[in-house]
């Protein structure tokens, strides 16, 4: 590159300051404003993503008259004999409703047979068996209503449940757990009023990843009144709801994007006489098109370059280390139990690349067009 | 401003160190922002074990509605009923179908 003309270029981008300036700064905002909605959305996914693969294979519910209803247990058994499944098992999970909040918990009934938990899971289930664990949201909830280590459920009877509060979720697992209360799975029947021979719905282990189809379509056949979700159909929704989310952001932004492209075309074909008088001196000079177009061109590559860099250094910065304060509750939404968390880095370099490459040429074009129009009009007529 | 009354010669200098300095340094600081927050942020193991003990999908972000927590799992009807990208309470119904290669669509009924 020829880096004298860099310097030139450098030196007519100071000539006028305040205009590259603005220029440069509503570039900027720009791609900030971009970048940092794509990197919530993309940490969100990441974590949502990282998780899911640990979720069993196929879930299967049954459905009356297009609504779910608890599947019968003995479901679980026959499940179980199709060939390549490794586990099934019953599930009694569902919301409760604390009116004094206003706020559903997730109630989940946990099999006290199921072995291999995981460390801190076992601390807590030696020391008391029928207590409950919950997750911090829940327990800021219940300590703003004075439950301090207990609670009282009201059974579908009408009866109180008095269960103990035995421990809590790790603080940082708060976006899984925050709404969660983990009991076992006697007392969440008892709650829930569920008889001893149903489960919400039955959850199916598949060790190889070819056979889940197959055994997805065998229960079908065995039962077809039930829904069967694969972890793939809960992968391919969540693609498609965050996409969905990102794009309405980025659907959004078009209006800007396509306002600031106006702008910067606005300002650049109506090129001054000042600045014509420059390019046809140029010319006098001896300067070919090629020469003026290139000098442009270096002109608004550099402030081009150096907004989507800034731009993309800031969006890291507001998002990972401030915490994407305002924007993030666009994905977020409000709620009652909102849990704390913290948005967890992504390098994404196909989004990088593509924000790059749906702003900056753009930019270029809209800066060399107009240039092109005032540079190939005669010297001596510019001059004049 | 400034720059235009230095002599000639050492401004030209200055502003190539200048614009030197400045690349680098964005882009080194933008790699010492992104290996000091991949650094400082907890891993994801514990929150992948809680998954595991609850076999429940869905992040806890909005809590209100049974069909946004858990959706994937309570209300047939509602969030996966039409398809698996629609948002029943976003006026997405009529504007956004769900794409056809989904594999979802046949998946889910």
């Amino acid at each position: 590159m020829n880096l004298k003309m860099l310097a030139f270029a450098v030196r007519f981008l100071q000539r006028r300051i305040w205009k590259n300036i603005a220029v440069f700064f509503v570039f900027w905002a720009l791609i900030f404003l971009v970048s940092s909605a794509f990197l919530i959305a993309a940490s969100i996914k990441k974590e949502l993503f990282a998780t899911l693969e640990e979720l069993p294979q196929i879930f299967v519910q049954r459905t009356i008259a297009g609504r779910l209803v608890p599947s019968p247990a003995s479901r679980i058994e026959k499940i179980e004999q199709i060939a390549g499944v490794e586990a099934a098992y019953g599930r009694v999970w569902g919301y409760y409703y604390f009116p004094a909040a206003g706020v559903n918990f997730s109630v989940v009934g946990l099999d006290m047979d199921m072995a291999g938990f995981t460390p801190w899971m076992d601390e807590i289930l030696a020391s008391d068996k029928e207590g409950m664990v919950v997750g911090e949201g829940v327990k800021r909830v219940l300590l703003n209503h004075y439950y301090k280590d207990y609670f009282n459920f009201i059974t579908p009877s009408g009866d109180f449940l008095k269960v103990p509060l035995v421990g809590t979720f790790p603080a940082h697992t708060e976006l899984e757990s925050s709404d969660t209360i983990l009991l076992p799975m006697q007392v969440a029947r008892t709650i829930f009023g569920m008889p001893q021979d149903q489960v919400t719905d039955i959850a199916v282990r598949v060790d190889n990843p070819k056979e889940i189809t197959t055994i997805a379509a065998k229960i079908r056949v065995l039962y077809p009144d039930s829904r069967v979700l694969t972890r793939f159909d809960i992968q391919a929704a969540y693609q498609n709801v965050f996409d969905y989310k990102s794009g309405l952001f980025l659907a959004l932004m078009l209006g800007a994007f396509f306002a600031f492209f106006i702008l910067v075309f606005e300002k650049m074909s109506s090129v001054g006489k000042e600045e014509r008088r420059e390019i046809a001196i140029l010319k006098a000079l001896g300067w070919r098109i090629g020469d003026v177009l290139r000098l442009k061109f270096l002109e608004s590559f550099l402030i081009a370059i150096f907004a989507y860099g800034l731009g993309v250094v800031g969006a890291y910065f507001f998002v990972y280390y401030l915490q994407a304060p305002l924007l993030r509750n666009i994905f977020t939404g409000f709620s009652v139990l909102k849990p704390r968390f913290e948005l967890i880095p992504v390098l994404d370099m196909g989004l990088l690349m593509s924000i790059f490459f749906a702003t900056v040429p753009l930019y270029l074009a809209a800066t060399i067009v107009p240039t092109w129009r005032s540079s190939v009009i005669d010297p001596e007529e510019a001059l004049r | 401003m400034a720059f235009r009354k230095l002599p000639q010669r050492c401004s030209k200098v200055l502003s190539k160190r200048l614009l030197f300095l400045a690349v680098a340094g964005s882009f080194l600081a933008g790699a010492a922002l992104f290996l000091a927050f991949s650094l400082s942020t907890p891993s994801l193991g514990p929150k992948k074990e809680v998954v595991r003990v609850l076999t429940l999908p869905d992040l806890g972000l909005s809590t209100e509605a049974l069909f946004i927590r858990h959706r994937s799992h309570s209300v047939l009807s509602d969030a996966f009923g039409l398809g698996p990208s629609l948002f029943p309470f976003f006026p997405s119904d009529f504007t956004y179908a769900p794409p056809p290669f989904a594999h979802a669509l046949q998946e889910i009924r």
